[in-house]
């Protein structure tokens, strides 16, 4: 849907004679998939605009009328992009998601809140069955922009460790909430949140990087592994018993409470 | 029309990119990053001073032209934007 200005611009630049509204989609692209300067699609309400088939003048044109159009409130977006932001809004107001949003909203910091968005968002894609690629690139840019801090709360997510927590604070005032939080959040580089999104060999290969590059640089000698509920606890099991046979000295100490597994291994 | 974009919003591919970045006076320096046509020293950042690579650059909105990346965040950002 764009405004009846632009429309009308359009219109005017390419002498359209076709029935469209202010409900028809604009699309610029530049793969020819057709010959002429646009292509109006009656099935999607879609008017696309070949950008490779304008003359000079035509872009010049087209290029003041989506200034003008940005400058008017329309964002300008690239398909993919449109596409995800309509998935997250949507996903964001599901009855599976707004409790949870509405109960951190206030009680985290700003950056915290969106990286926990974004890791709902990023949930619910791998439950969808996205692509590997897609998962990664999507984590990608959570640690990228909040780092380590951003890591540990997609982790937790993953984990389902905000509903138990949740679950877990409800009748908790404020600073101890923010204690516990801290103290889980922040943890950081010596715990490892297990998901369903880590298989057992992902998770050998994570506790083993974590140990040798410890012992390398003579770091704390201190892994904690938490899990919640029996796929997780599972991933745990098959993976410590590769790393218990694999590295030498190992203190391992195993504790499972109400579904919540947690290993704590010292070297 | 979809209730996030209820203003509206207008699409281009991923093979338009450079040609919509010259529409609004924006080139790629020799890393790949937006800069200004009229002085390439000047690289596009966001709202959070973030440079932009082509690859990360998924559109602009309003607000003396912000530029939008690709990224998780910045698209959860724009959802609010719209509201």
């Amino acid at each position: 849907m764009v405004s009846l200005e632009i429309l009308n611009k359009l219109t005017h630049l390419f002498k359209i004679n076709i029935n469209i509204d202010k409900s028809t989609h604009i699309n610029l692209n530049s793969k020819n998939a057709f010959t002429d300067k646009y292509y109006f699609s009656d099935k999607d309400n879609v008017l696309s605009i070949n950008l490779n088939q304008l003359t000079p003048e035509e872009k010049t044109q087209i290029s003041q009328i989506l200034r003008k159009s940005v400058e008017d409130g329309i964002p300008l977006l690239e398909e993919k992009a449109k596409e995800i932001t309509e998935d997250i809004f949507l996903k964001e107001h599901s009855s599976e998601e707004i409790p949870i949003l509405e109960f951190f909203r206030d009680k985290i910091s700003n950056d915290d809140y969106t990286a926990l968005r974004a890791s709902l968002y990023l949930r619910n894609r791998f439950r969808e069955g996205a692509k590997r690629q897609e998962i990664d690139s999507l984590k990608t840019g959570i640690i990228q922009k909040y780092g380590k801090r951003g890591r540990n709360i997609s982790d937790l997510c993953s984990a389902g460790y905000f509903e138990a927590f949740m679950n877990i604070t409800k009748t908790m005032n404020i600073e101890g909430f923010s204690e516990l939080y801290e103290s889980i959040v922040g943890k950081g580089a010596l715990t490892i949140f297990v998901s369903d999104m880590i298989s057992p060999n992902q998770l050998i290969q994570e506790i083993s990087k974590r140990i040798n590059t410890n012992r390398k640089y003579g770091g704390a000698g201190v892994i904690q592994i938490h899990g919640i509920g029996r796929t997780n606890i599972e991933t745990i099991k098959i993976a410590m018993d590769t790393i218990e046979d694999t590295f030498l000295k190992l203190i391992v100490k195993t504790s499972l409470e109400n579904g919540f597994m947690v290993v704590t291994i010292k070297f | 029309m979809s209730e996030v974009f209820k203003e509206g919003v207008i699409t281009f591919d991923s093979a338009s990119k450079k040609e919509i970045l010259s529409f609004f006076g924006k080139i790629l320096d020799e890393e790949g990053y937006l800069v200004e046509f009229d002085n390439p020293l000047q690289r596009v950042i966001t709202p959070d001073r973030e440079e932009i690579k082509l690859n990360e650059f998924a559109g602009i909105r309003k607000g003396s032209e912000i530029y939008i990346k690709s990224d998780l965040p910045s698209l959860i950002m724009l959802v609010d934007s719209l509201k």
